[in-house]
This record gives structure tokens, C-alpha cells and sequence, in this order.
């Protein structure tokens, strides 16, 4: 062992050069896979630490809408008290409500997330209390639990519990005495919090307690023992028929559906191990599953490619070990010896690079969790877990990449070996067979950061149809209140030269802060025929506001009493529906419950959902009832963040102590993105740290080739080869295998990246001269890796080569 | 100790088959020290490779001490090899990654040897062959004939009853050559059988016999002794 390790060692430190491309190549491959596989790992153990996981699940309603099942996670006020009480098999349940981002001890003032719950939240979540009352401390209304790192500011050394805070609750300061301490919510927690408080204690809650109709929160249940997910979901339906019956008429009409059960709606379970990963009614930062399995595919492909360098640089090096190989076996070493030998050199190759590796991982957390929008935490790497998986690792690497050399190296013949005959075989298609494998991966990802880079410009970049920039979208708290609202800040503002206009809509333009998205679609019969339309509600100066110019008619405007009954805009597509001719002046019923349409305006087709789905015809009215759900205000200005600051300000006013989550529309649009844009930033890396090794691999084997051909170059060069004959000549070699790769993932590349284009309704086309610009990089890349050894060695004097040979 | 009987070795490639040991038969008995000359290509490094169980003849029978070994696997053979037979070759062949000592320790390695007594042994050897000052030294940092008596030395560590010796000499000028040969000598008048082959009648001269080789054959024995 102690001779091995010395032998390892000193071998190492002979050839430094080739070590270093070895150790550096796989320290740069375990540092990407590493924080590829943290994050992955932290994102598979969301919610995995209540010991009721299983038994909870999140209470979800849907509506079967003509194109799709629409899901919503809020729910009323009396649906969790119900829920636990219908004895429908759910034993525990917890309201989760966003209660106010501020609380006060003495002159001490903190910002921090209360969220409002129910007493069972601690029953039911495994979010440990370290002090105070640990039975049940939110047993009466008057009573708040902080987090530990929160009350540790607060009351730095004093004891926090029996303590009265002030806490402000829906923009009212309350005094809550402190019951308990308890574990600050680790990262890997979708529900997240400082304080906890009583549901009950909302500024709302006694006047809408008992309505149904009012949805604003996330329930949780935990579901009894000997009860399925399934037979809940089946209770479910008749609790829903007893508290919740829905307008089928209006659903009918609206161009809902009944699914196989003949339910409309209702609601549903997701449980809290999907509560992570489901975009629609998850909770926190969601992350699709699939983006996971693909940066676990990244790891390892990185990890593969780096394994290829080792083989490929071990096996080109072998040539000068053969003889102390022959010499070992000759004094009595067996195939194990020689096998661990080499294999031990491969192994502490890794082990030296899995520490460099790890250590460049830690000092990449921050950046990565910034690129990444992550949350990695060092502490990760003490997971259990992660400490077998990181030696399952260096063992997998090490046998996978050291095994080969090793048992090459055990098959040498003694004698052959002796008498100077042979060095090891180095087969060239083994070895081309590698490189070119290592430059199809290489050219793939750079087409593909080239397809999807392009694909998200295209998206978001796309003209939607309305001026997007200089747009401010505000989540209204109280949509009861929100046509108030809309005017009240309409003319707070109107003095304001920044201000070009304020509306309102019934749902956001793209995903805002509020991470809430809309969709209202029907059909309805018409003069015989059936019309399709999506809905949306608006506020005057809606098409201001939006900057679109109508076609034929006008905006909405109060100069019009008649518009806040029945006055609709429809873009032209709709109008097309209804007729041939000139559309404004036409009424037409939507729905027989409701009053006459009457068409004032008509504007172009625009795209009201993101670029993955297609213009379809829209009809907008102008909202008569005093609810509205967001503000939308559009600005004229050179200093958007100053004008933000001025809505964010008024918007104050209006709802006091709400968190303002008003952002710019070109934001929201980009949110629609967030996943093209976290896969071009990922394969650009991924892209980038592949060629990076794949060079390395090819410059480290170049190096060897070079080393081996010495004498040839010699000889050639005393006959009379020019450098640049010589240069080509050992340069040809390494080319053929990219060439290679590069006709290979042509193909591949298209077939992948046609596949992925597919999922876009309006997307880019794959042009041949992306190919080339792909082949083009990986052969210049290449080129100039191998030159650099070819040039050198056709330079050198061939009397040296030929006398060392 | 060597019986060799009817011992044939071809080298084939595609085209030509080459006769390297052809129907070749001799013995040695314990504590010979024999010499095998001949002109290039005659089959003596063959010879010595099969004899030091480093490769298998095609056809022939040889019986080490009494044993049957033509036929022996590799691992048998392996096993044989590094209890019984030493090696000294042209070039040295010594690691040029280890020291001169651990050079010399190698041997006792793979024979598990414990590391008391493997210390304690090369040391013995060491001293024996007047390099013990050199024990922390590199390969290259030795002349030629330090390298060879290293080589000796690592030979002999194990307590081969064979020494197999291939131009021990041949890398190395006459002064440092004849020490090299006074060693071998030394070392056969201690009980150890050696076979050397060399083109040097010169060394050849401080053998008991010489067996001249013609086209992988005996051709003539000289009895010196």
C-alpha cells in the first residue's frame, strides 16, 4: 500500500503536465456535477422532512374549461373548518394566509413573512418548537409563534416567550403575546415563514368567515389513517355539491365541461411531495421534474466526458510505463498488483480532483444560486445522504475512467514488453472513438444553446401585439375594492408627468410577483353558428393603457354611460365570428344570464397569453362590477425605476401595510420564460464546460501523440518535409475524429432540438448555417488545441529528436 | 535442477514462420554457472525467457527441480517465478521512480515479505554489494555500474536458487564489467545457480560452460571447469 502510494505519487509528480490536465479536467467536471447534483438533490428533498408527509396533501379546485382543466389552490374562509368537519376522512387541516411583513418589540422593528394559520399547522408540519408552549401555542387568537433566527433578532438575548410583540396583520398592528420558538423553516420548505399567527386575526376575517364565494389561501389537510387519497378525493365530490355547488349553467355556457365523473369542478388533493414540482397549485419556487432529470443527464454527461480525457490521456501515457510494468511483472507482480497499481494512480487522480472539485463547488454556491435562481446551502455537502453519494462517486468515476488503462496495462506481454518491442498497443480508433464522442456531445450543446438562446430571444422578443415596456402591473389585495382603487390612483397620478394612463384587468399580463395566471374562455351560439372567445375584463383607457390602436370604434370611456353596462372590445378575429362587415355597433348575447354585448371597438389579434399558445380571438369588456384584480399603469418615462418607486408609493396609500408586488410587464413576460431562460443559461455552461474539456482531453493527447511520433517527425523532416506538411500532417489526425462528431450530431442535434421546438406554437426554424456555425466552432476550437503541439513539433530540430529517440 | 528436452519456439506473423528454439535439449544441475553464446537471433534471449517462466515454448518438455513447468499457466508460472529465479538484465531495468532501495525491496513485495524483515534483508544485500550508501538514491542518479549491482542485488534478495542474466555487462564498461562478473561469481560459489547469456568471451570465461547456439539449436558444449 505504502509502496503503491509512493509509486502513485512520484509518477504523478513525473508527469505534471499530463496529471494536470487529468486532475484539473475532472476537478472542473465534479465541481459542475456536484452543484448540479446538490441542487437537484435539495430540490427532490422539498417537504420530504415532516414526518406526516405522506398523510398531507394541499386542497386544490378545478374546472373543466373547453381547453383544459383550470386549477386554482385558494380557497374561502369556511372551507378548511369544513373539511375537518364534513368527517370525509381528513382529521387535521391549516389555512395558510399571508398575514403582514412587519413586527415590533419595544423600538425594535423587523420585516418579516407572518403567515396566518390554524392551530393544527404545528400538529401536522414537522417545524420543531424549541421553547415555550410545545402542546399547542396558537391554542387562542392572541398568541404568535416566532421563528428561531427571527426572535433571536428581536429580542437578541432576552427570552422571547411571555412577551408581548406588535404584529402587523393585514396593515393593522395587533398585539400578540410570543407563545413559542420554534426551528427556522429550512430552504428546503415550500411553506416558509418568521411568525405564525391565527388565522382568525386577519383585519378581514369576521366579515367573510362565512363566504364561500370570497377564495384567497391555501388549505392543507392531513388525511386519517386508514384513509386513501383517492377515496377523500371521491367525499370530496359531495362536500363540494353540499357547501360549493357550481353554476353548471354558466359553466355550460362559459364552454366548461364535465369530465368522466360528471363533475365540472370540484375540488382535489395534491399531495405535499408534488407541492414542489406542480407550476399551476404548488407553493414557493416550483421546479418542473423534468428540468431536474435534465441537469442530472448534464452531470453525468459532463462526468462521461471527463472520464474520456482520463482514459484517453492514461492510455496515450502508458507507452512510457511499459517497461516498469514489464519489469514489475517480471519480479513477481500478478495482474492484481499491476491492476490496483495503475488503477490506484486513476483513483488518487480523482480523489485529488473530487477535493478541488468540492472546493470550487462551495466557493460557486453564491454564483450558481444567482445564475440558477437556487437556494444551495454549504451545509448540503454534511447531508448524509450527499456523504455517500459523493465516495459512490469518486468510486464510480475511478472504476469507470481507471479501469481500462488498468486492465490494459495487465495484459502486457513481459517479454515483448522487455526486449523494448511494444509499447502498450494505443489503438488510434480507440482513442478517435473517444474524442469524437466527447465532440458530438460538445457539438450538441452548442447547437443546442445556439436553438434555445435564439428560441427565448424569439419568445421574448415577440411582438404580442400591445406595447409591452413602460408597463406597471399592481395584484390588487382586495379585488372587492379594486375599480376604487383604479380610480383612486388614476387621480392621484394624474398630475404625475411619468403617468400616461391607469387601467385595470381581470387577470395579469404575463406571471407577476403574485405568480397568478387567468384564463376565461367560451362558446356560444350565434345566428346557428358556434363562436369562440377567450374573456377578459377590463378598465377604461384599457387600449391606452396597452398601446393599441383599434382597427374600427373607440376605447372604453366614461363619456359613455352605456359602456359600464354592456360595452365589449373584440379583436378581429372575433368580430370575423360574428361578421363580415363592420362589427362596432353589433350586440350579441354571451350568455343568456347576463345583458347584450354591445361592440364598440374593434382592435388587431394580439397574443393575451404567452408565445407557446396561439392568437385566438379575445373579447374584452369593460368590468361593471366594482371588483377588479389587478392595476395596470402605463408610464412615460426615462427613469423607470424612480416612476416604480412613485406607483409603489401611491399604491401605499391605498393599501396600506399590503406588500406591493407591482412589477414591470416586460418582467412578467420574461416570466413566462423563466424556463427557456434557465435551460439557455444552463446548456451555454453545460456547452462551455464540456468543450473546455474535450479541449483539454484533446490537448493532453496531442501532447502524447506528439511525444510518441517524435522520431517519425525526425526522419520526415530529414528528408525534407516542410514545417507546415509536418504541422498538417499531425494536426489531419486529430481533425478526423471531430469531423466526425460533427457529421454525427448534425442529425442528432436536429432531431433533439425539431423535438423540443415542437412543445412552441410560435418558434424559430432551425437554419442549416446554425450547423455550420457549429461545426465551424468545433473545428476551429479544435484546430487550434492540436495546432499549438503539431507547430511545436514540426519546429523542433530534428537531430535532437533522432539522437533522443 | 534443468532439464530441457526437444524445446521448440516459433514466431509466427501472417506470411513467415520463424524458428527461434528448434528441438533444443540440455540440463543444468545446481550450482552451474553456465554461459549460452551465439550470433543475434540464434534463440538465447528466447531461451532465457523460457527458462525464467516469462514465456511458454510451443512444443518440448522442461522440467524445473523435477517439476514439469512447460504447461503452467501464468499464474503458476508467476508463482514459480518469484520464489525461485532472479533476473539481471542488459539494460538494468531498474524503476526509475524508486529509490535504490526500494528498487532492491520489490521482489520481497510481492512475495509478502513482512517490512522488518524485508528491511532487514535489503539492507544485508545492499551491504553485500558495497551500494548501501546509495540506498536513498534515484536510478538515474547512479553510474552503469552502480545500476547493475543494484540490479544484483534485487536479483538476488529473494534467495533465488536461479539467476537468469542477460548481457549483464553489456552497458557497461570493462572495469565496472568485471565487477559485475566477480559478483555473479561470488554469488554462484555461494550455491546459486546462473545462466548467462552474453556475446562476451570474455565474461564467458568465468562460467563452468558455455552452450553455442545456432539457429534455436545446441551446436557445441565447452566444458571450462
Amino acid at each position: 500500500m505504502g509502496h503503491n502510494l509512493k509509486a502513485i505519487y512520484r509518477n504523478m509528480l513525473k508527469n505534471k503536465l499530463y496529471t494536470f490536465f487529468n486532475v484539473a479536467g475532472m476537478a472542473v467536471a465534479f465541481a459542475c456535477s456536484i452543484l448540479l447534483f446538490l441542487s437537484v438533490y435539495q430540490d427532490f428533498s422539498f417537504d420530504k422532512f415532516h414526518v406526516n408527509g405522506d398523510k398531507i396533501y394541499k386542497v386544490y379546485s378545478f374546472s373543466n374549461a373547453a381547453n383544459g382543466p383550470e386549477l386554482s389552490e385558494v380557497m374561502a374562509y369556511p372551507a378548511g373548518p369544513a373539511l375537518k368537519a364534513d368527517n370525509i376522512g381528513i382529521t387535521k387541516f391549516t389555512r395558510v394566509r399571508y398575514g403582514g411583513g412587519k413586527i415590533r418589540y419595544k423600538a425594535k422593528e423587523l420585516e418579516l413573512t407572518t403567515v396566518l394559520v390554524d392551530p393544527d399547522f404545528l400538529r401536522m408540519f414537522s417545524f420543531r418548537i424549541l421553547q415555550g408552549n410545545r402542546v399547542n401555542p396558537l391554542a387562542d387568537l392572541g398568541k404568535v409563534v416566532l421563528s428561531a433566527n427571527d426572535a433571536a433578532s428581536l429580542f437578541g438575548s432576552e427570552d422571547p416567550v411571555g412577551k408581548t410583540v406588535e404584529t402587523e396583520i393585514s396593515g393593522t398592528w395587533k398585539s400578540l403575546e410570543v407563545s413559542a420558538v420554534i426551528e427556522n423553516p429550512p430552504v428546503n420548505s415550500s411553506i416558509q415563514f418568521g411568525a405564525l399567527a391565527r388565522t382568525e386575526t386577519h383585519g378581514h376575517y369576521p366579515a367573510i368567515k362565512d363566504e364561500w364565494n370570497n377564495q384567497h389561501h391555501p388549505v392543507y389537510v392531513q388525511l386519517a389513517e386508514n384513509t386513501t387519497q383517492e377515496s377523500t378525493e371521491n367525499r370530496l365530490r359531495s362536500f363540494v355539491k353540499t357547501h360549493m355547488p357550481p353554476n353548471i349553467g354558466l359553466m355550460k355556457a362559459r364552454g366548461y365541461r364535465a369530465d368522466a365523473k360528471g363533475d365540472f369542478s370540484g375540488l382535489k388533493l395534491l399531495p405535499l411531495a408534488d407541492v414542489h414540482f406542480n407550476p399551476e397549485i404548488g407553493t414557493g419556487d416550483r421546479v418542473n421534474r423534468s428540468f431536474l432529470y435534465i441537469l442530472v443527464l448534464t452531470g453525468v454527461v459532463v462526468l462521461v466526458i471527463a472520464c474520456f480525457n482520463f482514459i484517453n490521456l492514461s492510455i496515450g501515457l502508458s507507452f512510457t510505463r511499459t517497461r516498469e510494468m514489464g519489469v514489475r511483472k517480471c519480479l513477481g507482480a500478478g495482474k492484481a498488483n499491476i491492476w490496483t497499481l495503475v488503477w490506484g494512480e486513476g483513483f488518487v487522480t480523482t480523489l485529488v480532483a473530487m477535493v478541488i472539485g468540492v472546493a470550487a463547488a462551495v466557493l460557486l454556491i453564491p454564483s450558481f444560486n444567482q445564475l440558477f435562481v437556487a437556494k444551495l446551502e454549504t451545509s448540503l455537502l454534511y447531508d448524509p445522504v450527499i456523504g455517500l453519494l459523493l465516495p459512490g462517486i469518486l468510486l464510480f468515476v475511478s472504476l469507470f475512467a481507471g479501469s481500462y488503462p488498468a486492465l490494459a496495462m495487465t495484459k502486457l506481454k513481459v517479454v515483448e514488453v522487455l526486449k523494448g518491442k511494444i509499447a502498450l498497443k494505443t489503438n488510434g480508433l480507440f482513442r478517435n472513438t473517444l474524442v469524437a464522442f466527447q465532440f458530438i456531445i460538445a457539438c450538441v450543446l452548442i447547437s443546442t444553446t445556439m436553438v434555445i438562446y435564439r428560441q427565448f430571444r424569439h419568445l421574448r422578443s415577440a411582438p404580442l401585439g400591445y406595447t409591452t415596456t413602460s408597463m406597471i402591473s399592481i395584484p390588487v389585495y382586495d379585488q372587492s375594492k379594486g375599480k376604487e382603487l383604479i380610480r383612486t390612483m388614476r387621480l392621484q397620478l394624474a398630475s404625475q408627468p411619468a403617468i400616461v394612463s391607469v387601467s385595470g384587468s381581470s387577470f395579469n399580463l404575463g406571471i407577476g410577483k403574485d405568480r397568478n395566471t387567468g384564463k376565461w374562455s367560451s362558446n356560444f351560439g350565434y345566428k346557428g353558428k358556434v363562436v369562440r372567445t377567450n374573456w377578459m375584463e377590463a378598465d377604461y383607457d384599457f387600449l391606452k393603457t396597452l398601446t393599441i390602436k383599434q382597427v374600427e370604434g373607440r376605447d372604453f370611456s366614461s363619456a359613455y354611460a352605456s359602456d359600464s353596462v354592456n360595452a365589449v372590445i373584440v379583436t378581429e378575429s372575433m368580430a370575423k365570428q360574428l361578421t363580415d362587415g363592420h362589427a362596432v355597433g353589433m350586440e350579441f348575447f354571451a350568455d343568456s344570464a347576463q345583458a347584450k354585448l354591445h361592440i364598440v371597438g374593434v382592435i388587431p389579434d394580439f397574443h393575451l397569453y404567452s408565445m407557446f399558445e396561439d392568437k385566438e380571438p379575445i373579447s374584452i369588456m369593460l368590468k361593471h362590477e366594482e371588483s377588479m384584480a389587478y392595476i395596470l399603469v402605463k408610464v412615460n418615462t426615462t427613469n423607470p425605476a424612480a416612476t416604480m418607486e412613485l406607483v409603489k408609493k401611491t399604491y401605499a396609500k391605498l393599501e396600506p401595510g399590503k406588500e406591493f408586488k407591482g412589477s414591470f410587464v416586460t418582467e412578467n413576460i420574461e416570466r413566462w420564460y423563466a424556463k427557456e431562460k434557465r435551460l439557455s443559461r444552463l446548456f451555454s455552461i453545460a456547452a462551455g464546460v464540456a468543450i473546455v474539456l474535450s479541449c483539454m482531453g484533446l490537448f493532453g493527447i496531442s501532447l502524447i501523440v506528439v511525444r510518441q511520433r517524435l522520431k517519425e517527425i525526425g526522419v520526415r523532416k530529414v528528408l525534407g518535409a516542410s514545417v507546415s506538411r509536418i504541422a498538417a500532417m499531425i494536426s489531419k489526425d486529430f481533425l478526423k475524429p471531430v469531423l466526425l462528431a460533427i457529421v454525427i450530431s448534425v442529425p442528432l442535434s436536429w432531431l433533439i432540438l425539431n423535438k423540443w421546438l415542437q412543445d412552441f406554437s410560435y418558434r424559430i426554424t432551425i437554419g442549416w448555417w446554425m450547423f455550420v456555425y457549429m461545426g465551424m466552432a468545433a473545428l476551429l476550437i479544435a484546430l487550434a488545441t492540436v495546432s499549438f503541439q503539431a507547430i511545436k513539433a514540426a519546429l523542433a530540430n530534428p537531430v535532437k529528436s533522432l539522437k533522443t529517440e | 535442477m534443468i532439464n530441457i528436452t526437444n524445446l521448440q519456439k516459433f514466431y509466427r506473423t501472417e506470411e513467415v514462420e520463424t524458428i527461434a528454439l528448434n528441438n533444443l535439449s540440455f540440463g543444468i544441475k545446481e550450482g552451474e554457472f553456465v554461459a549460452i553464446m551465439g550470433p543475434s537471433g540464434c534463440g538465447k534471449s528466447t531461451l532465457l525467457n523460457i527458462l525464467g517462466l516469462l514465456d511458454d515454448p510451443d512444443d518440448g518438455s522442461y522440467l524445473f527441480n523435477g517439476i514439469e513447468v512447460a504447461k503452467f499457466n501464468e499464474r503458476k508460472r508467476s508463482d514459480l517465478r518469484k520464489h525461485n529465479i532472479g533476473f539481471v538484465f542488459q539494460s538494468f531495468n531498474l524503476i526509475d521512480e524508486l529509490t535504490v532501495f526500494e528498487n532492491v525491496e520489490l521482489p520481497l513485495i510481492y512475495t509478502k515479505v513482512g517490512a522488518a524483515e524485508r528491511k532487514r534483508r535489503v539492507e544485508e544485500v545492499l551491504d553485500k554489494m558495497q551500494i548501501m550508501h546509495r540506498r536513498n538514491h534515484f536510478p538515474q542518479q547512479l553510474s552503469g555500474g552502480q545500476q547493475q549491482r543494484v540490479a544484483v542485488a534485487r536479483a538476488v534478495v529473494n534467495n533465488p536458487k536461479l539467476i537468469l542474466a542477460d548481457e549483464p555487462t553489456g552497458n557497461l564498461d570493462s572495469s565496472n564489467g568485471n565487477d559485475v562478473m566477480q559478483l555473479l561469481t561470488d554469488l554462484n560459489e555461494q550455491g546459486t545457480t546462473i545462466i548467462m547469456v552474453t556475446h562476451s568471451e570474455h565474461d564467458a570465461r568465468y562460467t563452468h560452460r558455455i552452450i553455442r547456439m545456432l539457429d534455436g539449436q545446441a551446436v557445441t558444449e565447452n566444458i571450462l571447469v
